[in-house]
C-alpha cells in the first residue's frame, strides 16, 4: 500500500439499496443483498475486513477460511476491494459482479461453487469500476450510473447500499492542497463526502426484568416461586439440583482407610493418598467426579462425564444427543478445530483422543517443557493427573483436589 | 464496542473473565426515571441458554430486595447476550469510589449476606460474590447480580479465575464445588467469609496463591487449606473461621446467620 489508503482511494460513489457499503482504511466491502437470515455472517464478515492487516494476506486467508467453514447459502454474496499498489484487488464470492467500464470482470456465474474469486484491476486501466449483485437490471454504462446514485463520496464507514460505483480521481489531484474554492476552469466539482459510523441493522430480543416488568405489563410472568435451598447436610441436600453435575454413573470400586470411594485398580486414593488394601471389597456406587479441567483462560470444568472439545463443540452429533457436554476452545488465528477432541470417562479411566483436527490434539505429562505425545483419533491417551493438553495454541490443565492438613484453626 | 441492541455505551466500567460492564444511556422503553445504566455483556453461543438466563435474572430481580441490585432487562444481540441494572457510582467494595471505613466495609459484607440470605430462601444460589460483586450504595450496600456462566455454557461447572492479575480471585470459589458438591447455601457462605476477610486484613486467606498462571494457581489452590491471617482479633478470627470450615455442616447454617455474626462485630467497637 503507498501513501494514505483515503487519498489513494477513487471516489466511492454508493447505490441506493439495502444492503451493506463499508470502507474502513485500505479496505470497501460491498454486500448488495441482505437477507435477514444471515446478519450474523454480514456482522462477520465486516468485523473480520475491518481488521488491521498491512499486507492484506492475513484477511485473505481469514476469508478463504470462513468461505471453507460455512456452506456457501450461508454467506451472502460479497466483493471485498483492497487497495494494494498501484492496483485494486478485488476479492469476490456468490452472486455478485463486477463490471469494470462497463465490461463483467470474469464469466457471468463464476463466482458460483463457494469459492472466493480473486481479480486484480491495475490503476490506469480503467476509469469507472462497478460492484452490483449479479443479475440486478440491465446495468447501463458506468458514465449513466453516476445519475442514478447518490453524489456523495464514502470516505469511511458503513452505509445501506445495493453497490458502488468507483471513480478514478485525476492523477495528481490528491496532491493538491483541498478547498481551492473551484477557481480552476474546467476542474470537476467536487464531490460532497459522507463519514458515518452506520451499524448493519440487526434483530435483537429483550426480556424487562424486576419493576420494567412492573410498570411495563403490569407484573411480571407468575412463575412458581422455587422452595428454599436446603441446609448443609439437611436430608435431601444432595437431590436438590442446582445444574453443576451431570448423571449420576455407578462403577465398581473401593473405600480406602479414609473413607473415600476410589479406583481399585490403583494402589493409594485418589483423594487422600492412603493406601490401598489390595483385597479391599467392592462396592458398586455412584462414581464421584474425576478431576477437574481448567482451560488457560480459566474457566474449570468438572470431569462427571464425556465431554467434546473444539471451537464449535456445540454442534457436535454427541452434545446435540446429550451424550457428552461441549468445552469451547477458540482463538483468533482459529487454530482449534470446530470438533478437536473427545475427552471420555470410562470406569475410572480419562481418555483424550483427537478428532482429525488440523493442528492436533497433544498431552505433556511434564508441565508446558514436554515432551508432548500426540493423541489421535484411534489410541486414546489416559490422562493422568497434571497433565497438560495442547490442541492448536490453546491449553488444558487435568488435574483433581489432593486433601491437605486441615490447620489446627479449624479443627 | 460503542453499542448493543439499543443501549449505546458512555465508557466502560469494568471487565471480568469473559464479559464487559458499560456505562449506558437508559433506553426509553425501560419506563425508568434514570439517565443511565450498567450493562454487562457477554459472548452467546447458540442460544439454549439464553431461556435459563431470563429465568434466572427474572426470579433475582422480582425478589426486590433492598439487599441486591435492581435488574432491568436482559436481551440477546448477535453473538452477546447482555443484562441491564442500575448503576452505582460508588463503586464496590474492591473499586470503591472513596476510602471506606471499617464499619462500611463490615456493614457491606452484612448487607450482601443479607441479600444472598434472601435469595437463598427463593431457592437461588448467587454463586459470584466477591468484592467486586458488592456495589457501594447510599443505604451501604447491595449485592450485584447471580454470576450466569454455567447457565450460557452447558458444562461449565465454576469460574472465579481469570488470566493474569485475576488468578487469585480462585479463593472465592469454595473447593468443595470442584469435587463435585453442588453449589447452594455453603458456597455462597464460603465466599461471604473470604471477602470478609479480606476486607478485615487487606489480603487473602492462601498466601501461596500469588501465581499469575491459571494452571499453577489452580494447583496451588487444590492443595491446600486457608489460613486465616495473624492480625485478626478472636472474634473475627471466629466468624472466618466458621464461615471457611472444611466441613460445610460446620459452617453457618444460612447466611442470614452469618450477617448476624458481622452485624455483632458492628456494635462492637474496632480495633
Amino acid at each position: 500500500m503507498s501513501g494514505s489508503p483515503t487519498e489513494d482511494w477513487p471516489r466511492v460513489q454508493v447505490h441506493p439499496g439495502t444492503g451493506v457499503v463499508d470502507r474502513r482504511g485500505d479496505t470497501l466491502l460491498v454486500i448488495p443483498l441482505l437477507p435477514t437470515f444471515l446478519h450474523e455472517r454480514v456482522r462477520e464478515l465486516l468485523e473480520l475486513c475491518s481488521r488491521p492487516d498491512p499486507t492484506g494476506h492475513a484477511r485473505v486467508h481469514a476469508l478463504r477460511a470462513l468461505l471453507d467453514l460455512r456452506p456457501s447459502t450461508d454467506m451472502p454474496g460479497f466483493a471485498l476491494l483492497v487497495r494494494t499498489g498501484h492496483s485494486l484487488r478485488a476479492l469476490v464470492h456468490g452472486p455478485v459482479q463486477i463490471l469494470v467500464d462497463g465490461r463483467a470482470l470474469g464469466q457471468p456465474g463464476a463466482w458460483g461453487g463457494g469459492k472466493l474469486a480473486e481479480h486484480v484491476v491495475e490503476d490506469g486501466a480503467w476509469h469507472g469500476l462497478t460492484v452490483v449483485a449479479d443479475g440486478d437490471a440491465a446495468l447501463p454504462d458506468v458514465a449513466d450510473v453516476g445519475a442514478d446514485v447518490l453524489p456523495l463520496d464514502l470516505g469511511h464507514g458503513a452505509v445501506p447500499g445495493a453497490g458502488v460505483t468507483l471513480h478514478r480521481v485525476p492523477v495528481g489531484r490528491a496532491q493538491h492542497p483541498p478547498a481551492t474554492q473551484g477557481t480552476e476552469p474546467g476542474a470537476a466539482p467536487r464531490a460532497a463526502t459522507s463519514s458515518t459510523a452506520l451499524r448493519p441493522a440487526v434483530h435483537f430480543r429483550t426480556v424487562l426484568l424486576g419493576e420494567c416488568a412492573v410498570s411495563a405489563s403490569g407484573g411480571p410472568p407468575a412463575r412458581e416461586r422455587r422452595p428454599p435451598l436446603p441446609v448443609a447436610g439437611a436430608r435431601g441436600e444432595g437431590a436438590a439440583s442446582t445444574g453443576t453435575r451431570g448423571p449420576e454413573v455407578l462403577v465398581e470400586g473401593v473405600h480406602c482407610p479414609g473413607g473415600h470411594f476410589t479406583d481399585p485398580d490403583l494402589s493409594t486414593c485418589l483423594t487422600c493418598g492412603s493406601a490401598l488394601l489390595p483385597d479391599g471389597r467392592r462396592v458398586r456406587l455412584p462414581r464421584p467426579p474425576l478431576g477437574i479441567l481448567v482451560t488457560d483462560g480459566g474457566t474449570i470444568y468438572t470431569v462427571t462425564g464425556d465431554f467434546v472439545i473444539g471451537r464449535e463443540p456445540e454442534q457436535a452429533p454427541d452434545v446435540l444427543a446429550g451424550r457428552a457436554r461441549p468445552l469451547p476452545l477458540r482463538d483468533a488465528a482459529r487454530s482449534t478445530s470446530r470438533v478437536h477432541a473427545h475427552l471420555t470417562v470410562r470406569g475410572w479411566k480419562v481418555l483424550l483422543s483427537d478428532d482429525r483436527s488440523a493442528n492436533g490434539t497433544f498431552v505433556s505429562g511434564h508441565g508446558v517443557a514436554g515432551p508432548w505425545l500426540p493423541a489421535t483419533p484411534q489410541t486414546p491417551v489416559p490422562l493422568a493427573h497434571g497433565d497438560r493438553v495442547r490442541l492448536g495454541r490453546r491449553q488444558l490443565l487435568f488435574d483433581t483436589w489432593r486433601e491437605a492438613v486441615v490447620p489446627r484453626v479449624f479443627q | 464496542m460503542d453499542r448493543v441492541a439499543d443501549y449505546v455505551f458512555l465508557r466502560e466500567l469494568g471487565r471480568g473473565e469473559h464479559s464487559q460492564v458499560y456505562l449506558a444511556r437508559t433506553p426509553r422503553r425501560l419506563g425508568i426515571d434514570t439517565d443511565t445504566v450498567a450493562v454487562k455483556v457477554l459472548p452467546l453461543t447458540g442460544t439454549d441458554g439464553f431461556d435459563a438466563l431470563v429465568d434466572e435474572l427474572s426470579r433475582f430481580a422480582a425478589l426486590g430486595s433492598p439487599q441486591l441490585v435492581p435488574m432491568y432487562d436482559v436481551g440477546m444481540d448477535a453473538g452477546v447476550v447482555f443484562y441491564a441494572m442500575r448503576h452505582e457510582p460508588l463503586g464496590s467494595l474492591s473499586a470503591p469510589a472513596r476510602d471506606l471505613t471499617r464499619r462500611e466495609h463490615l456493614l457491606a459484607v452484612a448487607l450482601a449476606a443479607r441479600g444472598a440470605h434472601e435469595m437463598h430462601e427463593a431457592g437461588l444460589v448467587h454463586r459470584g460474590i466477591g468484592p467486586t460483586n458488592i456495589l457501594i450504595d447510599k443505604a451501604g450496600a447491595v449485592l450485584g447480580e447471580p454470576a450466569v456462566g454455567h447457565l450460557l455454557t452447558q458444562g461449565h461447572t465454576l469460574s472465579g479465575l481469570g488470566t493474569g492479575a485475576r488468578a487469585g480471585r480462585l479463593e472465592f470459589v469454595d473447593p468443595l464445588l470442584m469435587r463435585g458438591r453442588p453449589a447452594g447455601r455453603a458456597s455462597d457462605i464460603w465466599s461471604l467469609g473470604v471477602t470478609l476477610h479480606l476486607v478485615l486484613t487487606g489480603h487473602g486467606l492462601f498466601p501461596s496463591l500469588v501465581s499469575a498462571d491459571p494452571f499453577t494457581a489452580v494447583r496451588i489452590y487444590l492443595r491446600s487449606q486457608p489460613e486465616p491471617g495473624e492480625d485478626l482479633t478472636d472474634g473475627e478470627r471466629a466468624v472466618v473461621v466458621t464461615a471457611l470450615h472444611p466441613d460445610p455442616t460446620r459452617r453457618y447454617r444460612t447466611a442470614g446467620d452469618f450477617a448476624e455474626a458481622v452485624e455483632g462485630m458492628l456494635r462492637r467497637p474496632g480495633r
